[in-house]
Formats: structure tokens, sequence, C-alpha cells
């Protein structure tokens, strides 16, 4: 495998990863029983939904 | 409100705040910039035809070869470098729209970051958009930023090493198409960018190559020519001409570090046989002591705290209520290009480019830009291209 | 009104928000949201100056909101990769087994042990250039052993705040001056010399400071207090995932045009899976990420609402009145505030700092005649000791989360660092008043 296709791939990767701590984000913002908890989950997730999106 | 009442609402909240966004975003990154090229176009390539390093990437800009078909010299000029300045971009625009060569080449690439154009800088409050009036309505450019976005060059290593060297740069420079020079073909999308570009200057054989910059007012490479050794006798004469014929601030030059790489002036001249220029210019836009953050102040260039920390002596440029407006920063910039030119000219007159249909400084501040965009609607399909 | 009205009113619309959210029991950072959309509003209604100005649209304003949630949106992505990598090496035993190992090897060396312990907390904010991630990935190990070591709790959490500042301050990966450099357009070149002296003698003089003396360890009730080691693990097990961070991260350094680039979320998140691989154990993996995730809101929350603050204070000039009022400070006056602007303003904004204050501050220090790369150097040490300040206060909340901290935050953790940040402090004013004269011995 070239080097671009390695920095491709590594690329893609990092698309799982932002995926994998939106899951994570998205089932702490489920399971909170806390008003600001829940509040501050849903501004964390922003970014992340975005990225995953490829808009920003 | 139960707890799953109120989460609705955050969601719904959140959510439409990145839908809004969201489509701003999409449509900053997908908007065409028109180009109408001169008629005395000869053809319009992409950087991938020099080097299949960019190809099917998002910088595989245009390459825009205006060729006189008389024996002389052959120039490139770079915009776009860094999308945050737009003035270069706009520059490189004013060639490309009116060029008519008579003698030698030039060769014009609008936007070689095209990518760090698709989205603004994180943190720094930058307008989406510029715009410029036209005789004939407004014409509209993005507003970008100063690295490649990471929606194409993702993720940034922990510290940016220089190839081939070895200097360590910070880790966002290595997207910064102002750092990455000479480039090589199989590195990140900058690099390889660069080196795209670096193939053209040497298959080109070019004996010019000017990139076009804009600088804070705190910065102290401001209203200036930085250049290669090689081309010293030629960057002395430009700006003792400019200062003392059409300037009313003066331009300097100096020369490129020989320990500073990644740079436009020091490895261009360094790795093939042009000399490398680049061009600074005040853009108080750029200054973080700078006030409210908006198009007004990226086109006018007025800015009351950068007055006040001029009259604290802590800038390099000269700033007053009338600022640095858009179209003087064009002017200079086209003006010094057009002057390197004239003493390149006459000082190897075998490799001469002598350039028509560009507008001279006193033209440009009298006029404005506006003049000398032409209308794509208006224009043959066949003139018009996408940047 | 002028724009430097507007400017003022803004910033003051966003510290009364603010106040009012903590008042209001808010968290901190839903009060610095509450800051920055406050500080959006006032804004947008009120007068801008005499000149004219752009409009500004709703559509636009949340535009800006939502860009600045993205400025630190991969040291995020660091956090919690690193901290999603070290808690399942936690939970998988590997912390333990190490700890039980250092304590046994040793209880009686307290100087070999203590100088190894700053050595193992140096190096991943060295390498990746964020206290956050050392305090995150071996933060609660050398924590561990410093209790086992008889330190105290105020003591043990000061230092372990303190080797992380000095740790992200310390050479190769100096953040503050990379990004400050980078902002005035200098090379990363000549600060690995200054930024050593400084962050070394900053991390022994703490270490001895405040864990130098103690009582001799009793081995067995020590021992006795480490949690007990799963079955299966050996040295080879429990180094492996950290020869992998370490050959992963050196790899791009050695051949770093013949490696791709992983940069360090993905080389941690390869490091995790390894762990799976090397565990006797198999540690529960998506439970430990909803933890991470759990445990790092506070930390991630910050930055993203930061990002977004300063998005809307560059908006509306409140950046730049901040960056003016300290640049057109007389130099004497700097030389005497910055051991206390630097530290607070970190406090407040983070990384943003170092273009904010730091540009133009080169800019001014290179007009001046003093040099650049020694003061950079210097104020790239102070500036990670204000990470225990409020309102964002990053890695000293880490710190505490990862200890388990119970006493009080300022008059327990903060009032115990206060020595050696004063100490610290000093010897970096120092460097910045004597730059000229320390150019020519340690080449800045």
């Amino acid at each position: 495998m070239d080097l671009i296709m390695s920095n491709s791939v590594a690329m893609i990767l990092y698309y799982f990863i932002t995926a994998f701590f939106l899951l994570a984000l998205a089932k702490n913002f489920l399971a909170t029983k806390s008003l600001q908890e829940a509040a501050l989950y849903g501004i964390i997730m922003i970014p992340f939904v975005l990225r995953l999106l490829r808009l920003k | 409100m139960t707890i799953r009442t109120a989460k609705a609402v955050i969601l719904l909240i959140a959510g439409g705040c990145a839908a809004v966004a969201g489509l701003l975003f999409k449509e900053h990154r997908e908007y065409r910039e028109a180009v109408v090229v001169s008629p005395y176009i000869t053809e319009v390539k992409k950087l991938s035809d020099y080097s299949d390093s960019v190809k099917d990437s998002v910088n595989d800009a245009n390459v825009y070869i205006f060729d006189s078909g008389v024996p002389g010299g052959t120039a490139v000029l770079i915009g776009g470098t860094h999308p945050e300045e737009p003035v270069a971009n706009m520059s490189a625009q004013i060639f490309t729209e009116n060029v008519k060569p008579l003698q030698g080449k030039v060769i014009v690439i609008n936007r070689i970051n095209r990518s760090a154009s698709l989205g603004t800088r994180m943190g720094e409050a930058y307008p989406r958009f510029y715009h410029v009036k036209t005789p004939w309505g407004t014409k509209k450019w993005r507003y970008g930023d100063r690295v490649a976005s990471p929606l194409d060059s993702w993720p940034d290593p922990e510290v940016y090493i220089h190839y081939p060297s070895g200097q360590n740069l910070a880790y966002m420079d290595i997207r910064n198409a102002n750092r990455t020079w000479p480039g090589r073909p199989d590195g990140l999308l900058a690099e390889r960018t660069c080196f795209a570009a670096m193939e053209l200057i040497r298959k080109e054989k070019a004996d010019v190559v000017m990139d076009f910059h804009e600088a804070e007012l705190e910065y102290a490479v401001e209203n200036t020519i930085v250049v290669h050794e090689k081309g010293q006798p030629v960057a002395a004469m430009a700006s003792m001409m400019l200062t003392s014929q059409s300037f009313d601030v003066p331009i300097g030059m100096e020369f490129s570090p020989k320990a500073l790489h990644g740079l436009s002036h020091r490895e261009i001249g360094d790795h093939s046989h042009a000399v490398s220029y680049l061009a600074e210019v005040a853009e108080p836009m750029l200054d973080r002591i700078r006030g409210i953050t908006d198009e007004e102040l990226l086109m006018s260039g007025k800015d009351r705290f950068v007055m006040k920390a001029g009259e604290h002596k802590l800038l390099y440029a000269p700033i007053d209520e009338n600022g640095w407006p858009a179209h003087k920063r064009t002017a200079r910039h086209v003006t010094t290009m057009m002057t390197i030119l004239q003493v390149h000219n006459m000082l190897t007159p075998d490799k001469a480019i002598i350039l028509d249909g560009i507008p001279s400084y006193g033209d440009l501040m009298d006029n404005g830009m506006g003049q000398y965009f032409a209308d794509p609607d208006a224009s043959p399909a066949e003139r018009v291209f996408f940047d | 009104m002028t724009m430097f009205h507007h400017s003022l009113l803004v910033l003051m619309v966003i510290v009364l928000a603010f106040s009012a959210g903590k008042k209001f029991s808010l968290t901190t950072e839903l009060s610095m949201l509450a800051g920055a959309l406050a500080g959006l509003a006032a804004h947008m209604i009120l007068p801008k100056g005499a000149d004219p100005r752009s409009p500004l649209l709703l559509a636009e304003a949340v535009r800006h909101l939502v860009e600045g949630t993205f400025t630190y949106f991969d040291v995020c992505l660091i956090f919690l990769t690193a901290t999603f990598f070290m808690a399942l090496y936690k939970e998988a035993g590997g912390v333990a087994f190490i700890v039980r190992k250092i304590v046994r090897t040793f209880h009686s060396r307290r100087f070999v042990c203590l100088l190894l312990l700053v050595l193992v907390m140096l190096a991943p904010g060295a390498i990746t250039g964020s206290g956050a991630t050392a305090v995150l990935t071996v933060g609660s190990l050398v924590g561990s052993v410093l209790l086992a070591m008889g330190v105290e709790e105020d003591r043990r959490t000061a230092l372990i705040f303190l080797l992380a500042a000095m740790s992200a301050a310390c050479p190769p990966i100096n953040l503050w001056a990379m990004m400050a450099a980078a902002g005035a357009n200098m090379p990363y070149v000549g600060f690995a010399a200054p930024l050593a002296v400084l962050s070394i003698s900053g991390a022994l003089f703490s270490a001895f400071w405040l864990a130098g003396k103690g009582k001799p360890v009793d081995l067995e009730k020590a021992l006795s207090d480490l949690p007990e080691v799963p079955e299966g693990w050996n040295w080879y097990r429990a180094g492996f995932p950290f020869l992998l961070l370490a050959a992963l991260v050196g790899a791009g350094r050695i051949i770093p045009h013949g490696f791709p680039v992983l940069g360090l979320p993905l080389i941690f998140m390869i490091c995790a899976l390894s762990v799976l691989l090397i565990s006797p154990v198999r540690p529960p993996v998506f439970r430990v990420a909803t933890d991470t995730v759990h445990n790092l809101q506070g930390l991630v929350g910050i930055m993203v609402v930061v990002g977004a603050l300063i998005q809307i204070m560059t908006l509306s000039g409140v950046r730049g009145l901040l960056s003016l009022a300290v640049v057109t400070l007389p130099l004497t006056v700097l030389f005497f505030s910055l051991w206390l602007i630097l530290p607070i303003s970190e406090g407040m904004l983070q990384y943003a700092v170092a273009p904010l204050f730091g540009v133009p501050l080169i800019m001014l220090f290179n007009m001046k005649g003093l040099d650049p790369v020694i003061s950079l150097a210097a104020w790239s040490v102070m500036w990670p000791l204000g990470d225990c300040l409020p309102p964002t206060a990053v890695v000293g909340r880490a710190t505490v989360m990862e200890l388990g901290y119970t006493g009080d935050y300022f008059r327990g953790f903060v009032r115990t660092s206060l020595v050696p940040m004063a100490a610290i402090l000093l010897l970096c004013s120092l460097f910045m008043v004597y730059s000229s004269e320390l150019s020519g011995v340690i080449g800045g």
C-alpha cells in the first residue's frame, strides 16, 4: 500500500473514531438524568455530527 | 417538564443550530467561483497535467496559460496560497481576465490551495464570502482559511517535519501551502499540491514565479518583496521604482532567509531554475488586535483598534482612517508584478515577458477593481471557467 | 458610541451572563455558553461605532457559534482517545500490575523513584504537547505510586498537576510556542534548549519540594492498599501497548516521509486495540467508552464551548480589545505582570491564548530588541501553569478527576501548588527579562 493510500485509510479511520465517540455521547445523552448534562452532551455532539457529515 | 421532554427540546435546538450552520457550510464549500479568461487564453490545463500527485483531489487547480507565441521568458503567478488573504487571488484573477501577452508566456493559478478556500478559519469569525461591485452587478468570492480544510487533509501529525530539510514546524502547517514547498509526491494534500506546482514550474521552464500574499500590520515582513537571492537586482530596482514612482507607502525588498524552509520564495528558487518572489501587502483583517470582524473590515481595511496600535508604534505599516482598501492592496500587487517584469525584461531581454491589458496602479485606484472582472453570464461559455 | 465602547460593553455582557449562570448553579461550561450567547446578542443589538459595518444575519450568527465549537475538535479527540486507551488498560489490570512492580522495586529508593516518576510524567506531554494527555494516560498510575510513597493527598495532586503542566511545556512539542511561532511566521526552531531548561528544572523542583521528604514506605501496607492484579499479567503484556505507542510516535519522527501520518487519536486507538489483544481478561469496550465520555464531558465540553466563546469574542472585537490592552502596556509593566496575565488568560481561553497574546507579544518584543525565541519559550512554560485556574481549569480538573481528589480545590490542591508555581514563574520571568543575554548561551 503506497503512502497516499495509507494516509487516505488513516483519514477514513478518523471518521470511524468520530462515529464511535458520537455513539458513546448519544448513549450518555439518553441515559443521563441531569438536565445540565444533557444540554452539554447536546452541544458536544454538534461538531461530531457535522464532521461525520463532512460539512465542516 | 419531564427530562424526556427537556432532552427532546435540547435535541431540537442543537439539531436546528447544526442544520442551519451545516447548510451555510455546505453552501460555502460548494460555491463555484466564475472566472472569465481573457480572449488571449491559449490553454487551460489542470495541475494534475503536470503531476499525478493531485489527480482527483480538491486541489487539482485550473492552470491558465497565455502564450504570445513570441519567444521570450515564462512567468508563473500564484494566487490563493492563503485564502484568508483575498487580494492574492483577486490580483491573480486580474491577470487571468485581462492579460494580453505580447512576448513570452504567462501562467496563472488563481487558487493554488483550493481546499483552504472551502471553509473559514475556526475561531476567527470570518465572513464566508466577500463581494466586489462591478458595472454588471456584484462579484462574489469564497473567503477562506490559511490552511487546507481537515475535510481534505486529516489528521495532522504531532509535529510537521518539512521535506526535505527536516525542519520542525507547527503541526497545522502541513496543510499550509506556503510551508510545504517544494513538496513531495506522496505526502499530504498541501505537500502534493506544492510538488505538482514545482513540476509545473520545472516543466514550463519558468523564469519568474510570483506568490501573492497579505500580512497583518503587526508582522515585520510587510509591504515588501521577499526574493530568493537570485532575484536581488530585479527586486531591488523594482522596489525603488515602485516607491519613487507609484506607491504612497513604500515597498521594501528583503532576502528569503536561508534557514526558513517550506516557503515559496526559498524553495522554488532552490529547486528550479526560476527566480521566486513573494509580495506582501498590509491587511488589517489579519491582525489579532483587530476590532469587529466582518466583510467591511476585510474590504475597507479600516480598523480603529489597529490604528490605536499604530499610535503606540506597534505596527510595521502605517494606517489611518482611510485604511487599506482591497482595491489599493490589489493595485499594489498587480503593479509590483508588472514592475518586476519590466526590470526583468531590461536585465534579461532574451527572456522578456511583455504583457498588455493589465490596469495600471492609477487605473485600479481611480476605477476600483470591478471594472476589470467580466460578467460570466454575458461572456461566451468557452471563456468561463470555475475555480 | 465607538467600536471601543461596543466591544467593552459586549465583554461586560459576557462576564455578567457568565456570573449569572454560575449564580443560578449552572455548570462552568453552560455558564460560558450563556456568556457566548449573551455576547452574541449584545453584539447584534448594540451600535457598533461610527464606521460602516456589514449586516449580521441570524443564520450567520448561528453559523459563528457552531463554527467556534470546532476550534479544538482535534484536541478533544486526543483527550477522548488517550483516556479511552488508559481506561481500557486500567480496566484490564495493567495499571495495577505496573504500580505494584514499581512500589516493590523502588520502595526503599525514594530519590530514584521520584526521578523515574518525573520521567514517566514528562514523556507523554512532551510528545503530545498536552498536559491533559499526560494526566489522563499516566496520572493515576503515578498518583498511585506517590500514594504508596506516603505523599499526602494535596501534595500528590499538586505534583501530578505541576508535572503535567511541565510535560506540556517540555520539548519537543510545546503547542503554545508552536502556535504563536506559526502565527508570527517564525520557524519552530531554537526552542528546545530554553524550553527543556525551564520545564525540566520546574518539574524537578516541584517533585522534590512536594514529595522529596516522606515516611519510609511500609511495603506490605502499600501493597495491600493497591488493587489486585488479574492472573496472567507480566512485563511483556504490560509493556506492549506503551512500546507500541512509542514505536508509532517514534516512527513518525524517525521516518517522517516514509511512514503514514497517523495522528495521536488514531495512535491511541491502535494502542487501545492492542490492550484488547494482550489483556488476559476482556474489558467491556463500549462501557469503557461511555464511561470515558462521561468522565470527560466537562473537559471536552469546556473546549467545545470555549471555542464558541472565542469566535463570538473575535466577531465582536472583544478579543482585539483584550489583545490591544496587553500589548499597549509599557514593557516594564509587562515584565512584572506577565507572570500573572499569562496563567490567568490560559485559565480563561486555553491554547487560544498563544495566538491571542503570543503573536502580538512576539512582535512587540522583537521590536523592542528582546530575543523572541527565549521570551516565547519562557511564556510557553508560564501558560500551562494556568491550566488549574477557572473557568476552564482543564488539567487541574483532569488531575482531580483521575486521582479521585477529595480535598478543597483551591484551599487544598491549588494552594499547595503555589510555591513551586512561583519558583517556575520567577525563573521564566528572569529568562524573559534577560532573553537577549541568554540567547547567546542557550541558542535562542
